[in-house]
């Protein structure tokens, strides 16, 4: 047996002997020995402790499994329920008050396939722009969707492409987990003590009052900061890392990755993409003899649009990501063009388009070719074809007529209900 | 709200994690309990200094580590307490992994539902009656030091499933 799992199973036998109420005046000397100086050790006996104060149950009844939920609520020491007593009436009519859930951010806009579902577990599909939710998880659900909600103190989230974030309050202080997806944050300044909080899987970050933009899947985050200053925290090693202005860090799971802020470098107009780095949505196929590499489009299910109900569709996508990591920004230039090459297995119309941000800024827009094109391979089930920029257009009223002068955040190339075989092989944008 | 509502509003949200701090710092059933009142008092006391504009569990914890201290200097003699200096430690500690602790106890939800039944019995002989550990073990005939092993074994097992749980969530440092 290695010595750490030795070392750990003693540890847990002090524990047990310690909640247990059994330990004896050395074994506690050898306790505290174990703990004095060592955060490992220290968080084991937290959660020994924690674990153990939520078995305990003091009413009797019977199998485990549904009794932790009621334990929560019960306050296991009898003295706690004593000091309690006397405001004991106001206080069940307070609570009973507090469970009513309470509106926080309101609908901004929305665009796509997107889903609410708030804390109880109630999906409403009769939310619309406008519309006040509690707290909750918000999804976008296609590669071409995207939801601004907001604060009442003007603070204004933009979720876009498959992404799914649990916006809550807690005493005041904003709390947002981003499982996965691009967020974007205009942070309103926040009060004193209360920062707004970001929790991704491989990082958290504070804010009290900036612009900056996060893109996060389940092994890293990337954060690019354009006004302000955030706090980033990578929770591989609770190191921590302040972002300013016109600073990008990735913070990744592993350890041994690079975790420090840089400047943002300068910005590029002409941009191909090197697979599968730029991979953002797709399966990565490598090449062999016959063909290249590329991006497979694969499928996900549409179910209408913000309060439609309809049946679900079948979209087949691959999506990239054109400045990952710590790539420069690929800005859009008055005469640019798309060159996508890829195979597909017979002639079949695409849908392609893309998200923006402002220059150093957050989520302006997202802009697709209107209707769709059809492409035809050759003998080989290769097809290349060029789309002028002007061919894009915006998908809202709302969006700029025209995105000359953003940056891309996210391309997409995709099939409608069919599964065509699609690869993108690469994407150029040149002048 | 008239000001002693709030404080009851705010205490009876709360009291819960309190007593959870408490009990990690003195893990004494009846020490906790007896210095929890000693909190309970005090922050009604303190009250009028309360900054609403503050969260209130990182308020309230402040007061009943001062109030473990204090307790920790009346056990000057007892043998079976923390040094102060480690109590220091756990207090840091605790205010580090306070944000993962909500998220443990749900995975502890689903980590219980993966124990087999005679494995559930036991958990619920130790924690569900008083003295129901001692009649199982005089009923069955096996030692109560083996019946507390597989306590302490079935633990284990619980935080390593808690651990893998939240890792799996994305909570790289659960």
């Amino acid at each position: 047996m290695r010595d750490s799992q030795k070392e750990s199973q003693n540890l847990d036998s002090l524990l047990a002997h310690l909640v247990d109420e059994t330990i004896s005046p050395e074994e506690m000397v050898d306790l505290e020995r174990r703990l004095d100086g060592d955060p490992e050790a220290q968080r084991r006996y937290l959660h020994y402790l924690d674990l153990h104060a939520d078995l305990v149950r003091v009413d009797g009844g019977e199998q485990a499994g549904p009794f932790i939920r009621r334990l929560r609520r019960r306050h296991w020491l009898a003295a706690g329920l004593a000091a309690a007593a006397a405001i004991s009436v106001a206080a069940v009519i307070l609570l009973r008050e507090g469970e009513a859930p309470t509106p926080i951010v309101r609908v901004v806009d929305y665009d796509g396939s997107v889903r609410w579902m708030d804390d109880r577990g109630n999906g409403d599909t009769s939310i619309a722009a406008g519309s006040a939710l509690t707290g909750g998880t918000l999804e976008t659900l296609t590669p071409d969707s995207w939801a601004e909600v907001a604060f009442p103190d003007g603070t204004s989230l933009s979720l876009a492409g498959q992404s799914l974030i649990t916006i809550a309050l807690v005493d005041g202080q904003k709390v947002l987990r981003l499982r996965e997806g691009n967020l974007s944050i205009e942070a309103a300044k926040q009060p004193p003590g209360r920062p707004l909080r970001v929790l991704t899987p491989s990082a958290e970050a504070e804010v009290l009052g900036t612009q900056f933009n996060v893109k996060a899947d389940e092994f890293s985050a990337r954060f690019v900061v354009n006004e302000g200053l955030v706090k980033v925290k990578r929770l591989a090693d609770g190191s921590i890392e302040k972002v300013g202005a016109d600073e990008v860090v990735v913070a990744a799971l592993e350890r041994d990755t690079e975790f420090t802020a840089s400047p943002r470098r300068e910005f590029v107009e002409n941009w191909r993409s090197e697979l599968p780095r730029d991979r953002l949505q797709g399966r990565w196929e490598p090449g062999e003899d016959s063909h290249t590499g590329g991006l497979r489009a694969m499928p996900h299910l549409f179910r209408g649009d913000f309060g439609e109900s309809r049946d679900p569709i079948l979209l087949y996508s691959a999506v990239f990501d054109p400045s990952a990591g710590k790539l420069p920004p690929v800005r859009l230039a008055e005469g640019s063009r798309f060159l996508v090459t890829g195979r597909i297995d017979r002639r079949e119309r695409l849908h392609v388009g893309f998200g923006t941000n402002r220059s150093r800024g957050g989520f302006v827009g997202k802009y697709h070719v209107p209707g769709k094109f059809e492409v035809v391979p050759d003998e080989s089930g290769r097809f290349a074809f060029e789309i002028a920029l002007d061919a894009f257009q915006p998908m809202r009223d709302r969006f700029p007529g025209s995105p000359v002068g953003h940056e891309i955040d996210w391309l997409w190339v995709q099939t409608v209900k069919v599964d065509a075989g699609l690869v993108i092989e690469s994407i150029e944008l040149r002048q | 709200m008239d000001p002693n509502s709030e404080f009851v509003r705010l205490w009876t949200r709360h009291q819960a994690e309190v007593e959870r701090y408490l009990f990690m710092m003195i893990p004494r059933q009846a020490d906790a309990a007896e210095v929890l009142q000693e909190v309970s008092v005090l922050l009604w006391k303190k009250w009028e200094q309360y900054d609403p504009e503050r969260p209130f569990l990182p308020w309230a914890i402040r007061f009943a580590y001062l109030e473990v201290l204090k307790w920790r200097q009346r056990q000057a003699r007892e043998k079976l307490v923390f040094s102060d200096s480690l109590l220091a430690q756990l207090h840091k500690r605790h205010d580090e992994e306070a944000p993962l602790m909500e998220a443990r106890r749900k995975a502890l939800d689903s980590c219980l539902s993966k124990l087999s039944d005679q494995q559930r019995k036991w958990v619920y002989l130790r924690y569900g009656r008083h003295g129901a550990v001692k009649e199982e073990a005089e009923k069955t005939g096996v030692s109560m030091h083996k019946l507390y092993y597989a306590l302490e074994k079935i633990r284990g097992q619980l935080l390593d499933c808690v651990d893998l749980f939240l890792r799996k969530e994305g909570w790289s440092d659960a």
